[in-house]
């Protein structure tokens, strides 16, 4: 045998070898230390400040005054990206809590594309946070029902957070329970905000098209795009955010408005309640009092697909419609009352004339946003948790921190001007290193916050129109435990992904075969058994409200 | 994972034959005495994959129970065999068990394929310049994330902007709808796999006709054989040990798909979905919006089970066959 054919078949062979191992070996690497770490709760970096409240019963003051003589470093994970002003903001922030409440925080962001991977993991691993953002749409119950989050009890929030129990109505307290427990603490102002579709007023009115107030009524406008104006779709969507928004905006105008009641913000259950029904039905999809109604509605959206009105591509297309309607490549773009504010100012730059129109129900109403949309939960293994609670209640209800987290530095990222927050001589919305909401503070308590100089008259009128339609929805504290349905879930998830978007998308070749292909599909992998325990476990919270 | 543990072997074997014939079968720990350098020399290597590849695979349990953070890995209820439901019940079990592993099969024969055709079309090229300047282009792709490639393959293929749609209505024919016709993927799929990774698998191939002695070349040149039977009769039966080896290894991973191009490349895409869908983007799909650990790892189990089963028969087979060449 040649020596030197054996030493370089060997030697790829081990590259080779090694390279497919790192491969295979990453997963279960992973939940190695996810594991190690969490049973063995080690010593972290911050444990030279142990429990600042340790009591000494000789020092316990009468008028329950708190410790904070020891100084805490705590650690806090919010979502997104920091912007590129965080440091400053941080700085002065860290200055601010240490003088108040002898604590520093060191901020880390687990991006969006991580979230549901890094989450959990984040928390699994366990001793080095203390606080992490949390809603019901980034899992909050099942993170809860993991152990993930520590108990708060309301004497501790009364003593720590005394301002935001204050601020915070019983309500939010409510929808934050599980199982009669509190994990985390809500923010006292829940987002006002509806759906929205923009269009293009400037080219309506061109071509001729009258007012549109209602998405029902859109269609003329779609097909005066489609054949005047070359370069632009009339709805440019994307494959995540704006695939079904045509097809539901168009349901809930024209039939039933209904949410998922299982999964509320993310995913597909196939069971659904009206919002507008206050006694809170719960429907299998395939009820024909929802299925009907939707059949008619994927028929129209099949028609605007086949005669161009939506891109062929949809389904793989990534960029956003509301980013097509910015570049002036789509007459339509999707959001919501808080996301569309960039695209109001980008158009008004273009001098475009932008019209709003609200995705409402048939009878003019949009859920309001539950408390637990935003929020803060407090790591089960930190160390200190009533110092994080203390700094959490500044962040939120103290105006000057409130300010400073959400707008940023004034002077640097934010002037006061004529009771309007406006930019800074010099600095404009691109350059601001600090935008307005962008850090991941979305708990804090907005009724403090003053509105936008950039805000016009239109978005004004459209925000104050909200308080006639957003209404409380019968579940919006529902939380469903799914943790004996999960299985079901995941399967049911993945049949809507492959049977139920096409049919929403409008490129499925005949409607109803595909409904019912797609009511076969869920039926087998249980349904039934999902619906079952919906209705049981809304029930028993309906007449546990009573 | 027999090849590290081989050089000491073979060094055990060579010095077995000068010193100890006359003591029969030496002990495990007289072996190790006797070789102590060599195996001090192992040892890093053993530790490495002791520490990163056998320790974590007492991770395993995790997918028989229902975690949580209070129990962890090992205190959490075990809940049999609950965690794999999800993926059998959801009637697609099969479809995407035999979509993995065709898959993963065209584009090992492929890679395979197109890797040595590429090796010794380099090996054989005399330009200097010209030489690495083809390698540096095939080698290119490599370093392309699948994101970027998806945007590439997008841009290419959608139907209102793509390029080859807009070059089909330019010369007047009907645009085709390749986002909604699993037809077109069976091709383009392998395609872009090898397009991503034949830079990288020529390299393996072309260290090897490196590596091999030059004298043969030079004596069958000098007996008149031309180039094609040099290549037929010389290079290519001296790459078959480094070619089993190579596919026994692509073998050992043909149950794992490659997540990131079918996820980039397919994404949600219904309509493609019977023909596109594989074990990881399924797993993936079910999980992603209700992350678990448990459900998560019975997924990956059940890939590290087949693939156990397949490289097993697979290296039987090169035993039976060639005994010399099988990896363990």
């Amino acid at each position: 045998m040649n020596k030197t054919k054996v030493l370089f078949t060997l030697l790829s062979a081990i590259i080779a070898f090694t390279l497919v191992l790192a491969g295979c070996g990453n997963n279960n690497n992973k939940d190695a230390q996810a594991s190690n770490s969490a049973s063995k709760p080690s010593p972290s970096a911050s444990s030279s400040a142990t429990s600042s409240t340790s009591t000494e019963p000789s020092s316990a003051s009468p008028d329950n005054a708190i410790d904070t003589s020891e100084e805490v470093k705590l650690v806090g994970y919010l979502l997104g990206d920091a912007p590129a002003g965080m440091n400053a903001v941080v700085a002065e922030l860290n200055k601010k809590l240490k003088a108040d409440i002898n604590a520093t925080v060191e901020f880390r962001y687990i991006g969006w594309g991580d979230l549901t991977a890094k989450y959990p993991l984040v928390l699994a691993a366990g001793d080095d946070v203390d606080f992490i953002y949390s809603a019901n749409w980034a899992f909050y119950n099942q993170e809860a029902a993991k152990g993930a989050f520590k108990e708060l009890t309301m004497e501790d929030l009364q003593k720590y957070m005394p301002k935001h129990v204050a601020a915070t109505s019983d309500v939010a307290w409510k929808e934050a329970q599980i199982g009669g427990k509190i994990f985390m603490i809500p923010t006292a102002t829940p987002d006002q905000k509806v759906p929205v579709t923009l269009i293009r007023g400037d080219l309506r009115k061109k071509y001729g098209v009258s007012e549109i107030t209602n998405f029902k009524d859109i269609e003329p406008y779609l097909e005066a795009i489609k054949k005047n104006e070359k370069g632009m779709i009339p709805i440019n969507a994307d494959s995540q955010y704006d695939f079904a928004k045509s097809f539901y905006n168009y349901e809930w105008a024209t039939g039933r408005a209904t949410l998922d009641t299982v999964l509320i913000t993310n995913g597909w259950s196939g069971v659904h309640t009206e919002w507008d029904d206050q006694t809170g039905k719960v429907y299998s999809q395939f009820d024909p009092y929802i299925s009907d109604s939707q059949k008619a509605t994927a028929k129209v959206i099949k028609s605007w697909y086949e005669k161009g009105y939506i891109n062929k591509n949809a389904i793989s297309n990534k960029v956003r419609s509301k980013d097509a309607f910015e570049q002036g490549k789509s007459a339509v773009a999707y959001g919501n009352t808080n996301d569309i504010q960039g695209t109001l100012a980008k158009a008004a730059e273009n001098g475009w004339e932008v019209e709003i129109i609200p995705n409402l129900s048939t009878k003019g109403t949009y859920p309001q946003d539950p408390y637990i949309n935003n929020g803060v939960a407090i790591a089960a293994n930190t160390k200190n948790p009533e110092r994080a609670m203390m700094a959490i209640d500044l962040m939120m209800e103290e105006p000057s921190y409130n300010n400073l987290v959400y707008f940023g530095i004034e002077g640097v990222n934010y002037v006061v001007k004529d009771g309007k927050i406006a930019l800074p001589d010099g600095v404009t919305a691109e350059s601001n290193t600090y935008p307005p909401d962008a850090a991941g503070f979305w708990f804090t308590n907005k009724s403090q916050h003053l509105p936008l100089a950039s805000w016009s008259e239109q978005y004004i009128a459209h925000k104050q129109s909200l308080k006639n339609i957003l209404v409380p929805y019968v579940y919006n504290s529902f939380s469903m435990d799914t943790s004996k349905v999960k299985s079901e879930l995941a399967t049911i998830g993945t049949v809507g992904t492959q049977y139920q978007l096409p049919i929403q998308g409008g490129i499925v070749k005949d409607v109803d075969a595909a409904y019912a292909t797609l009511e076969e599909k869920v039926k087998k992998t249980g349904l039934d058994t999902v619906l079952a325990e919906a209705i049981a476990q809304t029930q028993a919270y309906l007449s546990a409200q009573k | 994972m027999a090849i590290t543990p081989m050089p000491p072997k073979t060094a055990s074997q060579a010095n077995a034959g000068k010193v100890s014939l006359s003591k029969g079968h030496p002990g495990f720990f007289h072996e190790l005495a006797k070789n102590k350098v060599l195996y001090l020399m192992f040892v890093p290597v053993a530790i490495y994959f002791l520490i990163f590849n056998y320790y974590p695979m007492a991770g395993i349990v995790v997918a028989f129970k229902n975690f949580n953070y209070t129990g962890g890995m090992f205190g959490s209820p075990w809940i049999g065999w609950e965690n794999f439901d999800y993926f059998f019940s959801s009637g697609k079990a099969w479809i995407v068990t035999r979509n993995t592993f065709l898959y993963n099969f065209v584009f090992l024969a492929a890679y395979t394929f197109f890797s040595i055709l590429v090796a010794v079309l380099i090996a054989e090229m005399a330009g200097r310049i010209f030489k690495k300047t083809a390698q540096t282009l095939l080698f290119l792709p490599y370093f392309l994330s699948w994101v970027a490639v998806a945007a590439i393959v997008y841009n290419l293929f959608n139907y209102e902007f793509g390029v080859i749609n807009t070059l089909l209505k330019n010369l007047g024919l009907e645009p085709v709808d390749i986002y909604s016709n699993v037809n077109y993927w069976y091709f383009i799929l392998p395609f872009f796999y090898v397009w991503k990774w034949v830079g990288f698998g020529s390299i393996l191939y072309l260290s090897a006709i490196m590596g091999m002695d030059n004298s043969i070349n030079e004596a069958a040149t000098i007996d008149g054989a031309n180039i094609f039977q040099r290549i037929r009769y010389l290079t290519l039966p001296l790459l078959k040990p480094t070619t089993i080896i190579l596919v026994l290894l692509g073998i050992g991973r043909i149950m794992r798909g490659e997540f990131d191009m079918f996820y980039q490349l397919i994404g949600n895409n219904g309509i493609l979905m019977d023909g596109t869908d594989i074990i990881d983007t399924l797993v993936f799909r079910s999980l992603v919006l209700s992350p678990d650990f448990g459900m998560a790892s019975a997924g990956g189990l059940y890939q590290s089970v087949l693939c156990f089963v397949i490289i097993m028969i697979a290296n039987g087979l090169v035993k039976k066959y060639d005994r010399e060449h099988a990896l363990f």
